[in-house]
């Protein structure tokens, strides 16, 4: 009931900072617990979706994947090369590796980091800017190449 | 030297602020946080254009092309990783 109520005004603050980023990211869906945002190309028409799974907002941070536009795949660091961040970098933020099965995003606000860095607690950002939900759609719209979409 | 009013985006509000694109861009993202409330300095911060590219802190808007009024995003940079 709590994770529900935090997760509708998780959305509502998501429209509320959506105009300012209408180039960046626009939200396609959302329904508890999922919310579906279109991360947009910056040279195309194109985008690619960031899946947000938020079953137990706030008290987890959302788990995060990149799907292709029509939603029919999910998406792994080398299917739009460059795009979702170059394997050769040296530090890695968007990783494939742990046994899951495709891209995640290893950054703080994000389940999967906080369980791989488990002394980087994500109670310790949960209520600050960095632990917003628009401050955690950006993180991941910041990874990803958006003029390679 | 040129004088513009730029749109700094941080954490899904616009803080409008009058910089000079001679300026550097870290001084830039100082003038911008001051504006926003936020005290401390612009180090861990990245500003992006609208595109996405990452501006250099250490040189100025023109110096990278900026010439005329822009949105720039602030963000936090995205933490040890991987």
């Amino acid at each position: 009931m709590v994770a529900r109520s935090k997760f509708a005004a998780a959305v509502k603050e998501l429209e509320s900072s959506q105009p300012v980023y209408n180039q960046v990211w626009r939200i396609r869906h959302s329904k508890y617990p999922r919310i579906f945002v279109d991360v947009l190309s910056s040279s195309s028409a194109r985008s690619i979706a960031l899946l947000l799974r938020m079953e137990n907002w706030n008290f987890l941070p959302p788990m995060a994947s990149f799907f292709s536009s029509d939603l029919r795949k999910i998406l792994h660091t080398g299917d739009i090369p460059g795009a979702i961040e170059n394997p050769s970098n040296p530090v890695h933020h968007i990783v494939e590796s742990d046994g899951r099965p495709a891209a995640w995003i290893c950054s703080p606000g994000f389940y999967e980091y906080h369980e791989f860095y488990p002394e980087d607690r994500w109670e310790k950002i949960r209520d600050t800017d960095g632990g917003t939900i628009t401050w955690i759609v950006n993180r991941a719209c910041d990874l990803v190449d958006r003029r390679k979409i | 030297m040129t004088e513009q009013d730029a749109a700094f985006i941080i954490q899904g509000k616009e803080f409008r602020v009058n910089i000079d694109t001679s300026d550097l861009v870290k001084d830039d993202i100082r003038k911008a946080l001051k504006e926003s409330g936020d005290e401390g300095g612009a180090d861990g911060w990245t500003a992006r254009t609208e595109s996405g590219e990452i501006l250099d802190g250490s040189k100025t808007l023109s110096e990278q092309g900026i010439t005329k009024p822009t949105k720039i995003f602030l963000n936090k940079g995205p933490g040890r990783g991987g």
